[in-house]
């Protein structure tokens, strides 16, 4: 390779691989050429410089910084797209602040009649089968034969159109005082979440 | 995750992922910023710009085809057009880094003797960058401090990979040229020592 072909060669060397065909020529040419060689120090020392003044960002707050602008200009733009976590601060510190004392309170009303219910459960001692209000009118456990009245008058084995045997709904009425006490707070808690969640939509 | 999930997703309207694909890019852009704006009155604006560029990122993401370029390129497309658009828009250039009082980190130890060395040095080598022809000045930071390959830095410049080579060649031996003087000062001979 002739003198000024690395010359040449000499502003792109640094790009090429260690393998390359190219920069191996340069690198046996600075060998035995001192005019070359001397070029080649001037150049190498240049790029050191450039690289070695390579800014280099240490600080994480400034990243998070732009990364928070960026999002809240989009979030300012396109209000709609906010997470629904975020909508939540929407709404005003009073109002978040009423909201949870409702919601804290149906919680305590939820616990107290909870615990007052299993408290109670002994005294009330509540018979499912007398309080539905459904009673057994027919089986089909029979043989499928209509029986003769019996002595009392009734039927003893009614034959129904049915595969299996008889359900019976088991719905106890609401009545007695935890019970209401459960129904309220549960209804209050539904409707405190409700309110926040439309709130949090048409404010954001 | 990779960057064309994130894209495709964010597409599909989930926004709130765009803050992962900016956490990704920052940094670097961030730092391709600084490389670029001439002067560092500039520092707080370089994150105005960064910022400036994930936003008009994040506008025109419908648009962005991952065929045509990576995600990365394309951001530092949108970085180096808004830089040089408020380059035109300041108009004040000229304003060398030691007026501006700027002393920037760079990856040296940073003793006081170190320190005053590396600021000189810093000056030295972004004075004669920043006397380079925007297109060289461009391709030699995209080549040396961020990284990229000749057929990025094409894309992002919209030149040939051959153009880009020329670039780059001409930008080195103008910087080469500028920095030669000083080879031989003692300031040099010191750093080296310290070295």
């Amino acid at each position: 390779m002739k003198c000024e072909e690395v010359q040449d060669m000499l502003g792109t060397y640094w790009d090429f691989s260690e393998d390359d065909s190219d920069r191996i020529a340069v690198d046996v040419h600075l060998e035995t050429c001192s005019s070359c060689s001397e070029e080649f120090n001037i150049w190498r020392e240049s790029m050191t410089l450039i690289h070695t003044s390579a800014i280099r960002l240490v600080d994480p707050v400034k990243t998070s910084r732009i990364r928070s602008s960026v999002m809240d200009r989009i979030y300012s733009d396109e209000a709609w797209r906010i997470p629904i976590p975020d909508r939540v601060y929407s709404i005003s510190y009073r109002l978040r602040m009423k909201m949870t004392v409702i919601i804290a309170s149906c919680l305590a009303l939820f616990m107290i009649g909870f615990i007052y219910s299993i408290l109670s459960e002994d005294s009330l001692s509540l018979k499912g089968d007398n309080l539905s209000g459904l009673f057994p009118a027919a089986s089909a456990l029979g043989d499928g034969n209509i029986d003769s009245p019996n002595n009392s008058g009734t039927f003893k084995f009614v034959p129904v159109a049915s595969i299996s045997d008889p359900f019976f709904l088991k719905v106890n009425p609401i009545q007695s005082f935890p019970d209401y006490l459960l129904a309220i707070s549960l209804l209050g808690l539904f409707c405190a979440l409700l309110i926040m969640n439309w709130l949090s939509r048409i404010r954001a | 995750m990779t960057d064309s999930q994130l894209i495709r997703e964010i597409k599909d309207g989930n926004v709130q992922l765009y803050s992962e694909l900016v956490s990704r890019y920052e940094r670097k852009i961030l730092a391709f910023i600084y490389h670029m704006l001439k002067t560092s009155r500039l520092e707080a604006m370089s994150e105005d710009l960064c910022q400036e560029t994930f936003y008009k990122a994040y506008r025109s993401l419908q648009t962005f085809r991952e065929v045509e370029a990576s995600f990365s390129t394309w951001l530092y497309t949108i970085a180096r057009n808004t830089v040089l658009s408020e380059l035109r828009k300041q108009k004040n250039g000229k304003v060398s880094l030691e007026q501006s009082g700027y002393t920037p980190q760079t990856a040296f130890e940073t003793l006081p003797e170190q320190t005053m060395l590396r600021n000189e040095k810093v000056f030295m080598v972004r004075d004669a960058i920043n006397n380079l022809p925007e297109k060289q000045r461009s391709a030699l930071i995209l080549r040396e401090y961020e990284q990229l390959d000749y057929q990025e830095i094409a894309n992002i410049l919209e030149q040939t990979v051959s153009s880009v080579k020329s670039l780059l060649f001409r930008a080195r031996a103008s910087v080469k040229t500028q920095l030669e003087p000083y080879f031989l000062e003692p300031i040099l001979e010191e750093y080296e020592g310290m070295k």
